[in-house]
C-alpha cells in the first residue's frame, strides 16, 4: 500500500515536473504583435470615420490588453532566448502598449507617438519642404 | 588426551593467521550490486525529492538487501558472543578452554560480518556519491549554458512581470472607470481560475510535507547535490574510522587467540613434564637408593 502511495505521489509529481514547461501559449508573442499591429493601423487609417475608429479600436485594446496578460504571465516564455521574445522584453513600453498607456495616464495612440519619438511640440515645429 | 590438547592450538594459531589478515583482505568477490542511472528525469526532480527517489531505488537494490541481512546476522552474532562468554566465565578446565576457543572463532567471524557490512556500505556510499557528483555536474551544465543574452532577457521578464504586476490593479480601475462593456472571456476566467489557484497555493504553503521540506532545504538545487555530497563523504570517513576500529578488534583477537595458544601449549608442557618426571626409571628408582 505504502508503495503504492509512493509510486503515485512520484507519478504525479513527475507528470506536474515533466509538464510545466510545454504548458505554455504556443505564439502568444505573435498574437499580441499581430493584435498591436491591427490597433495601431486602426488609429492611422486615413479612410475611417471618426466613430468606426473608436468602435474599431474599443475592441481592439479590449482584445490587446487581454494579448498582453496573456504574455506577460505565460511562464514558458521565461528565458526563451528567440528574437521575438527578446525584441517583445526589450521595451516593455513599447511591447505592452495599452497597460503602459494606462499607467502613464495616456491614450494609446499619444503613448505610441511618445515612444516612437514624435510630440505635439515636434509635429508643430516641423516645417514642410523639399527632399 | 595429547591429540585432543594439541588440535585447539592448532585452531588457535590459524585463528591467529586469518584475523591478522582479515584488515588486509577484500572480501567482496561476488558481492551485490546497486546500479542506479543518472536520468534526466532524476535531474529534473525537484530537490527535496532527489534524495527520496535515490533512498527508494537504493531500497529495492541487492546491495540494500545485503546490507540488511548482514546486520540481521550481526545482531545474531553479538547475542552468540554474549551467551559463549557467559558459559565460558562459568565453565572449567577442558570445557572452558574450548569454549574460550569457541569465543574467539565466534569473535573471529563476527568480524568477518562487520567488515563485510562495511565493504557493502563504502560501496553504497561511493556509488551514491558519484551519482550526486553525476546529477551535479549535468545540474551546473545546464546552468553554463545560459548565455549571457538568456540571462539578461530573464532579467527583464522578470521587471516586466514586476511591473505588470505592480499596475494592473490601478490598469483595471482605468479600464472599469472607461469602459461600459463587460470584461472580456479571458478576463472573468482568469480571475475565477485565480481565486481557485489561489485556494490551491494556500493549501500547499499550510500543508505540513511542504513545511517540513522548506525548512530543510536550501535554495539553489547544486547547493543542495553539494551538501549532499558533503553528507555521503562525511558519512564515507565514518565508516574509515570503523575499519580502523574493526582493525584493532581483530588485533586484539588475534592477541587473545595468541594467549590461548600459549596457554595450552604451556598446560601441555607441564603435563608432558610431570609424565616425563613421572614416567623417569632414574628418579622413580631413587626412592630404591634412597634409603
Amino acid at each position: 500500500m505504502k508503495t503504492v502511495t509512493h509510486a503515485i505521489a512520484a507519478a504525479a509529481l513527475i507528470a506536474v515536473t515533466a509538464g510545466s514547461p510545454s504548458t505554455g501559449q504556443a505564439g502568444s508573442v505573435e498574437n499580441m504583435e499581430r493584435e498591436r499591429a491591427i490597433l495601431l493601423e486602426t488609429y492611422l487609417a486615413p479612410d475611417m470615420t471618426a466613430e468606426d475608429r473608436h468602435s474599431k479600436a474599443n475592441l481592439s485594446r479590449r482584445q490587446l490588453m487581454d494579448m498582453e496578460r496573456i504574455v506577460l504571465r505565460d511562464k514558458s516564455l521565461v528565458g526563451r532566448n528567440t528574437p521575438a521574445v527578446r525584441r517583445v522584453f526589450a521595451n516593455y513600453d513599447r511591447s505592452f502598449l495599452v497597460h503602459a498607456a494606462m499607467e502613464k495616464d495616456l491614450t494609446i495612440l499619444d503613448h505610441w507617438l511618445q515612444q516612437v519619438g514624435v510630440s505635439q511640440e515636434s509635429v508643430m515645429n516641423a516645417t514642410r519642404r523639399r527632399r | 588426551m595429547t591429540i585432543q590438547r594439541t588440535t585447539p592450538i592448532f585452531v588457535a594459531a590459524a585463528l591467529t593467521f586469518s584475523v591478522m589478515a582479515l584488515a588486509g583482505t577484500d572480501t567482496l568477490a561476488a558481492s551485490p550490486a546497486w546500479n542506479p542511472s543518472v536520468t534526466e528525469k532524476l535531474v529534473k526532480l525537484p530537490q527535496e525529492y532527489l534524495k527520496k527517489s535515490l533512498d527508494r531505488d537504493f531500497r529495492r537494490s541487492p546491495l540494500a538487501d545485503a546490507i540488511q541481512n548482514t546486520e540481521e546476522e550481526i545482531s545474531l552474532k553479538l547475542q552468540t558472543l554474549g551467551d559463549l562468554r557467559n558459559a565460558a566465565e562459568q565453565a572449567d578446565d577442558e570445557l572452558r578452554t574450548e569454549l574460550r576457543h569457541q569465543l574467539l572463532a565466534e569473535k573471529r567471524q563476527y568480524l568477518n560480518l562487520v567488515k563485510s557490512r562495511q565493504d557493502l556500505k563504502r560501496k553504497h556510499l561511493e556509488k551514491r556519491r558519484r551519482v550526486y557528483k553525476r546529477i551535479l555536474g549535468k545540474v551546473l551544465r545546464k546552468k553554463q549554458n545560459e548565455t549571457p543574452e538568456q540571462v539578461e532577457l530573464v532579467k527583464q521578464q522578470q521587471s516586466a512581470h514586476a511591473r505588470f504586476q505592480r499596475t494592473v490593479e490601478a490598469v483595471d480601475m482605468k479600464v472599469f472607470a472607461t469602459t461600459v462593456a463587460p470584461q472580456s472571456r479571458y478576463a472573468t476566467d482568469y480571475a475565477k481560475n485565480l481565486s481557485a489557484a489561489n485556494a490551491l497555493l494556500k493549501a500547499i504553503s499550510s500543508h505540513p510535507a511542504n513545511t517540513r521540506q522548506a525548512d530543510t532545504s536550501p535554495a539553489d538545487k547544486a547547493d543542495y547535490l553539494r551538501r549532499l555530497v558533503a553528507d555521503t563523504d562525511a558519512e564515507l570517513a565514518l565508516v574509515q574510522q570503523e575499519q580502523e576500529i574493526v582493525g584493532y578488534m581483530a588485533k586484539l583477537v588475534s592477541l587473545n587467540a595468541i594467549a590461548l595458544s600459549e596457554e595450552i601449549a604451556e598446560d601441555a608442557e607441564e603435563d608432558v613434564a610431570e609424565y616425563e618426571q613421572d614416567a623417569s626409571p632414574i628418579t622413580s628408582a631413587l626412592n630404591y637408593f634412597i634409603q
